[in-house]
């Protein structure tokens, strides 16, 4: 038996293999591995076994969660869309030794719809009139660095001729389109490239679906000024513009306060 | 509507609640979780279209939350693990439980947040991958390609561990203390 066959079948967790045991015999790379396998099965089955400890009872936790400020904001929120509300009353993470910072987490969630960049639309205008513009090589070229759902439309006017290339992912694709147009044609013009923006109306629920809502916070080494930076670009980049960090520093106690501009639900 | 959403969630509340205190890997903390989690849930009920969908639709919410708080690597929060282990040490530990844990401590270091969620609702909480699949929407297959990169990485962090403190001696026969026996394959 190799040690690839023998990998695999320590991954499946069998290991009580004839075959198996014999190579572990002959090798001790192998052999350390199973002992780690045989380590972390053992402790999975231990605690297993382990008795759960009792739950809260389930009137409590509802008595607890029903009496939470947050639980109770969302029908004046829709009202005054202009008012902040806040989501988590507090978010607490701890941290262990060595770090001995603790930063609170205050999300102000308002309903709103939030726009999100869908792609980029490149605008070469200002040509020389008079050529006529043979796209296909432009658009092998795209395809060649990965960028298969480009469209290329031409404008000949008497004045100038102008290109559009629509379905860019993203800004360096507009970049890269720029440059493979003037390299494949050897037509100059002015790039410019804008945006393609679709409101996306937001629930809480489905920016948390969408994964939209999870900022990274670095908590150590950081001074206020680069934390509240991270987290507007983050937000920025998740679509939400105009978020708003506002990161206050008291002690060893750092507070974040995210807000994000709310419009009408 | 809110009776409807207690309702769905009283036949989940232990195992969830036991499930966030698994993955913060302390009661409080977990509660913590369990509680945002709940209050996110509550508010957003009315969006949940089909009530059959309840459950992954919660451990979703349970997931998002653990990742959001965890986006830096856990272990460097639990960066100390020798206290304890004295303290195990001195107390005993028959059941081989706190020893286990430990084991366990370490060897999720090596996992990012969304695998620890996987192989903690896996390995302790008895889901399958058709449930987790469902959950992270992904398909079953991608969802053992990721029980098998992880378990992978659980293996590997301790193999480094115990060549690393073995040299040095800094782990005991009493360390690897885990009652032996039904350990037969899977
Ligand atoms: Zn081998």
């Amino acid at each position: 038996m190799r040690c690839h066959e023998a990998k695999r079948l320590l991954n499946e967790g069998d290991i009580n293999n004839r075959e198996l045991v014999k190579h572990l015999n002959d090798c001790s790379d192998c052999a350390r591995e199973a002992k780690a396998a045989g380590l972390i099965h053992r402790s999975l089955d231990s605690l297993r076994q382990q008795d759960q400890p009792t739950p809260t009872p389930f009137a409590d936790i509802r008595a607890r969660v029903e009496s939470h400020p947050a639980a109770n904001t969302r029908k004046e929120s829709s009202r005054m869309a202009e008012l902040t509300h806040k989501l988590t009353a507090r978010k607490k993470l701890s941290f262990g030794l060595g770090l001995a910072m603790a930063a609170l987490l205050f999300f102000t969630l308002v309903p709103f719809s939030y726009d999100r960049v869908v792609g980029y639309d490149l605008e070469i205008s200002g040509i020389e009139p008079g050529n006529m513009i043979n796209i296909d090589p432009v658009i092998m070229g795209m395809t060649g660095l990965g960028y298969d759902n480009i469209s290329i439309s031409t404008n000949y006017s008497s004045t100038e001729t102008s290109v559009w290339i629509t379905g860019l992912p993203h800004e360096k694709a507009a970049q890269e389109a720029s440059a493979v147009f003037a390299t494949l044609t050897g037509l100059e013009g002015k790039s410019e490239y804008t945006p393609k923006v679709e409101a996306v109306s937001g629930s809480l629920y489905a920016q948390v679906k969408e994964n939209l809502f999870s900022v990274e916070i670095t908590v150590s080494g950081e001074t206020p000024e680069e934390m509240k930076a991270s987290v507007e670009a983050q937000l920025e980049s998740m679509g939400m513009t105009g978020g708003e960090a506002v990161v206050t520093q008291d002690g060893d106690q750092m507070q974040i306060e995210i807000t994000i501009p709310g419009s009408d639900e | 509507m809110r009776d409807l959403f207690w309702k769905l969630l009283e036949p989940e509340h232990p195992k969830a609640e036991a499930f966030c205190r698994k993955l913060m890997r302390n009661r409080e903390e977990g509660d913590d979780l369990y509680q945002d989690a709940l209050l996110l849930a509550l508010r957003n009920f009315g969006s949940l279209k089909d009530h059959e969908s309840f459950r992954p639709w919660l451990y979703r919410i349970i997931v998002n939350g653990y990742k959001s708080r965890f986006r830096r690597p856990w272990w460097r929060r639990h960066a100390t693990l020798t206290p304890k282990l004295e303290e195990t040490r001195s107390t005993g530990d028959p059941d081989g439980q706190l020893t286990a844990r430990r084991w366990l401590e370490r060897a999720f270091e090596g996992l990012t947040p969304e695998e620890s969620t996987l192989v903690t609702l896996f390995e302790l909480e008895e889901w399958n991958t058709a449930e987790l699949a469902r959950l992270y929407r992904i398909s079953e297959g991608a969802v053992r390609a990721r029980l098998f990169r992880s378990r992978r990485k659980m293996r590997q962090t301790i193999d480094r561990f115990i060549s690393q403190n073995e040299t040095s001696n800094r782990i005991k026969e009493a360390d690897y203390a885990l009652p032996r026996g039904e350990t037969s394959s899977e």
